[in-house]
């Protein structure tokens, strides 16, 4: 008996995630798709509501010149197949499913998929190389949702959906085991650092810190090595006990109200806790999520979060500025090191220069990737594609173009001060078999050259 | 039939152009959704108005932004096109005489030479770009036939007014059949990808206010660098 | 997305095909005695100057029954050489008055050049062939 796993509903219990867990790769999933029965007097109703006159002008006037087939790194990778241009790309698909007024049957459903999340990692680069600025990423963001809310969506992005929705994070954490694991954290530097604490739900602390739920399930450390900088900058620091994970699945998988539960799940935090600034870890998506799309999500109309939220790399650059964290120049990075701008904060946020300020400070020779900043290419796995199966093959194709952008910069490191940034360099080096170039993020670094304060106390281990 | 096309048909044509121009205008701006789009429209007007404005001003400008700087034959035969499809329209001098006849706007004139070298030049982009269109992969991938529909809608005027200029013993009928495209052009205009006469204001101010208000206008220390 | 553009290049063919065979049909002979525009004296030349067919003008007239008061006005000295009232426009009106007087009556009598015909009356031949034979 084979269970109907692909559906137009969301997940939203334990069972549901696990049953289509069990679905290895999701076989069964993909194959149901294929007979899903499209709701087209949905589909028609969903695209007249929410499709206005920003994105039609956009499909409408785009001129075809051609100018946006260049700024794509899948177009780039792919010898120039005039297919991956982003205006044909977008026409072919939202542009078609209008012009049907969502006539379409689920094979035409399952191509528009495959577009949007195999050949599209909404960077929005694209948006900055058209003359009408037509910004074909926000175009394929909205076409996932649409395709969400018909079920169309890859079953790594239903799961990631489901995650979200049953357990509040990315990932089966709950908040036993998130508090469990900043407890082992904390006796698991207690020798080192016996003065760390890691304050949970501390009301009016100076800084609430949220993270990628990732870290407390496989890279612990990372919340230990926040602790140590929240600790060496004498920062009043505290973590929620809910609403601590600021990454978003949702969005990647096009579930706006997966996303709105999300963002309203750590501004409750803010409420509670009444910190005076919110710092998120090294993630890219998650700060778009929570600071620049969240507000909007959780309704709020200045688009502003209730209380200044700071991505990572700002927090640092300020300690850095005002002498909080010093570096010992010893410890600088000596070898010829690079920068990954992320998109989701870079372009999409404007923080290129915080993380530039933050290069000045720990590295000997630093070189730029060209183009770079609000130019630069996406890291080849962004917008989820690191994490869906059937895209593999797509994603590896992808990822030459920033591999060759690092080449040619000589480095010998890049830092990377984002999950899926971090992630998409990782598997590079590892699918083209490059063993002479390390990646990292920022917070072991700085713990390894910082200096520690007089005050701190600090045993060397042996 | 000269009367007509010269008189009531010119100013319908002038009258279906304002008015088709500016209902486009306003059904892009009412249909605009905060929400939607997820851009706080009504707030930040100190950084969302120099972000319109810069977004504007720096695509004007040849070379002025990245996209055009790496696409520089492209961006050449786009503004040769375009100086003359927005200078020549407006400011040849037998237009003006028209124009100040007719509706009583008067506007200076260019130089005779000077207009005669930008419609050659408008009317050489329009083939090169034709060219382009047949001979690029990937525009091949992209033509459709309202792309075809505008450059032919511009080639004609610029075509049969150059033909006129020649002042040949056809003079007469090129003038007709130069009225007559360029009120096919007016008349069509707002209904076709010929309404970004417009709408590129409208959509570079839009994504202008969006990077401003929303993604990073406030961090970033300035407008977008486009 | 791709298609066949043939059918607006067909178009575009018949188009001007049509548009040479209405220009071809339509040749005009000049031939008779023209007068040159001479008052007011435009120092911008932004145009040929007209040179007028004077001849053709008075035989239309003639088989109306006018005479020359049609054009001329008649002042304390006689016969005024300039076109009606032109002398009592202001400078920068007299173009536009010139422009707007002589096309009116060609619409009302539907003959003659219309404001849209410009080279028609500013012919840059027919000024070079009076300018050779001064």
């Amino acid at each position: 008996m084979s269970e109907l796993l692909c559906t137009p509903t969301p997940i939203t219990t334990k069972e549901g995630i696990l049953n289509l867990l069990k679905d290895k790769g999701g076989a069964q999933y993909y194959s149901q798709m294929k007979e899903m029965k499209v709701d087209q007097a949905a589909l028609a109703r969903d695209l007249e509501q929410t499709c206005k006159s920003r994105t039609r002008t956009w499909l409408d006037i785009c001129a075809h010149c051609a100018m946006c087939a260049d700024s794509c790194f899948f177009y780039r990778t792919n010898n120039n197949d005039p297919t991956q241009i982003p205006s044909y790309k977008i026409q072919a698909t939202l542009g078609e499913l209008l012009r049907r007024k969502g006539k379409v049957d689920a094979a035409f459903m399952i191509k528009c998929m495959d577009a949007a999340w195999g050949k599209c990692t909404c960077c929005n680069r694209c948006a900055v190389y058209c003359p009408h600025g037509i910004d074909t990423g926000v175009m394929f963001s909205y076409l996932r949702g649409i395709l969400f809310k018909h079920g169309f969506i890859p079953w790594e992005m239903k799961i990631g959906s489901g995650m979200h929705r049953v357990y509040g994070a990315q990932m089966d954490v709950s908040e036993e085991d998130w508090l469990e694991t900043c407890e082992w954290m904390v006796e698991e530097q207690q020798e080192e650092w016996p003065d760390l604490e890691i304050p949970v739900e501390k009301e009016h602390a100076d800084v609430m810190y949220v993270l990628n739920a990732r870290e407390v399930k496989h890279y612990p450390e990372d919340i230990a090595l926040a602790a140590i900088l929240f600790h060496v900058t004498d920062t009043n620091w505290t973590v929620p006990r809910e609403g601590w994970e600021n990454t978003s699945l949702t969005m990647f998988a096009g579930d706006w109200e997966g996303c709105a539960q999300n963002v309203k799940r750590i501004y409750a935090a803010v409420e509670r806790i009444k910190p005076k600034v919110v710092v998120g870890t090294e993630c890219g998506h998650a700060h778009r999520a929570t600071v620049v799309e969240g507000p909007y999500w959780a309704g709020r109309e200045s688009g502003d979060p209730p209380v200044r939220f700071m991505h990572y790399v700002e927090w640092v650059a300020e300690m850095l500025r005002t002498g909080k964290i010093k570096i010992d120049p010893a410890k600088k990075i000596k070898v010829p090191c690079t920068l990954q701008d992320s998109c989701n904060y870079v372009r999409n946020h404007g923080l290129g220069m915080a993380t530039r300020e933050i290069m000045s400070y720990i590295a000997e020779d630093f070189r730029e990737m060209s183009p770079k900043s609000d130019h630069n290419f996406c890291c080849g796995g962004g917008g989820g594609l690191n994490g869906i199966g059937i895209y593999r093959q797509e994603r590896n194709v992808a990822l030459t173009n920033k591999l060759e952008q690092i080449r040619a910069t000589g480095a010998e490191m890049v830092i990377t001060p984002c999950h899926n940034c971090w992630d998409a360099i990782r598997d590079m080096m590892e699918v083209y078999e490059e063993h002479n170039i390390k990646w990292s993020f920022l917070k072991p670094l700085l713990v390894d050259m910082l200096i520690i304060p007089p005050h701190i106390r600090h045993i060397a281990p042996e | 039939m000269l009367d007509f096309i010269t008189g009531p048909l010119f100013v319908i044509s002038l009258v279906i152009f304002t008015v088709g121009m500016l209902a486009r205008v306003v059904l892009y701006v009412r249909g605009l959704d905060w929400r939607l789009e997820r851009i706080a429209y009504r707030y930040h007007t100190d950084r969302s108005i120099p972000g319109a404005l810069a977004s504007i001003f720096k695509w004007l400008i040849p070379g002025g932004t990245d996209g055009w700087r790496t696409q520089p034959v492209a961006t050449t035969l786009f503004f040769l096109l375009h100086f003359g499809a927005v200078l020549v329209p407006l400011f040849l001098l037998g237009h003006t005489v028209l124009l100040e006849r007719y509706v009583g706007i008067s506007l200076p004139s260019l130089p005779g030479t000077l207009a005669d070298i930008l419609s050659v030049l408008s009317l050489a982009a329009i083939l090169l770009l034709a060219a382009r269109r047949m001979a690029s992969p990937a525009l091949r991938q992209l033509n459709s036939r309202a792309d075809w529909f505008i450059l032919l809608l511009t080639f004609l005027p610029f075509a049969t007014g150059l033909m006129a200029r020649l002042d040949t013993s056809a003079y007469q009928s090129w003038m007709v059949l130069h009225v007559l495209s360029g009120e096919l052009f007016l008349i069509l205009a707002p209904f076709t990808k010929l309404s970004h006469i417009v709408l590129f204001f409208l959509s570079r101010a839009q994504i202008g206010m969006d990077f401003a208000i929303k993604r990073g206008g406030a961090t970033r220390g300035g407008a977008f660098p486009w | 997305m791709r298609e066949k553009h043939i059918g607006f290049r067909t178009i575009l063919t018949s188009l001007l095909f049509l548009a040479l065979g209405m220009a071809l049909s339509s040749g005009v002979a000049f031939g008779e005695e023209r007068i040159p525009f001479t008052y007011p004296a435009f120092s911008a030349k932004k145009m040929p100057p007209v040179f007028f067919t004077h001849d053709q003008h008075i035989a239309y007239l003639e088989d109306k029954g006018q005479d020359c008061t049609a054009c001329h006005q008649m002042t304390d000295e006689g016969l005024s050489e300039t076109f009606l009232n032109v002398r009592n426009v202001a400078p920068g009106k007299q173009m536009d008055y010139l422009h707007a007087t002589c096309t009116e009556c060609h619409v009302k009598l539907a003959k003659g050049p219309r404001l849209v015909d410009c080279r028609v009356c500013h012919s840059e031949r027919i000024a070079s062939e009076y300018a050779a034979k001064k």
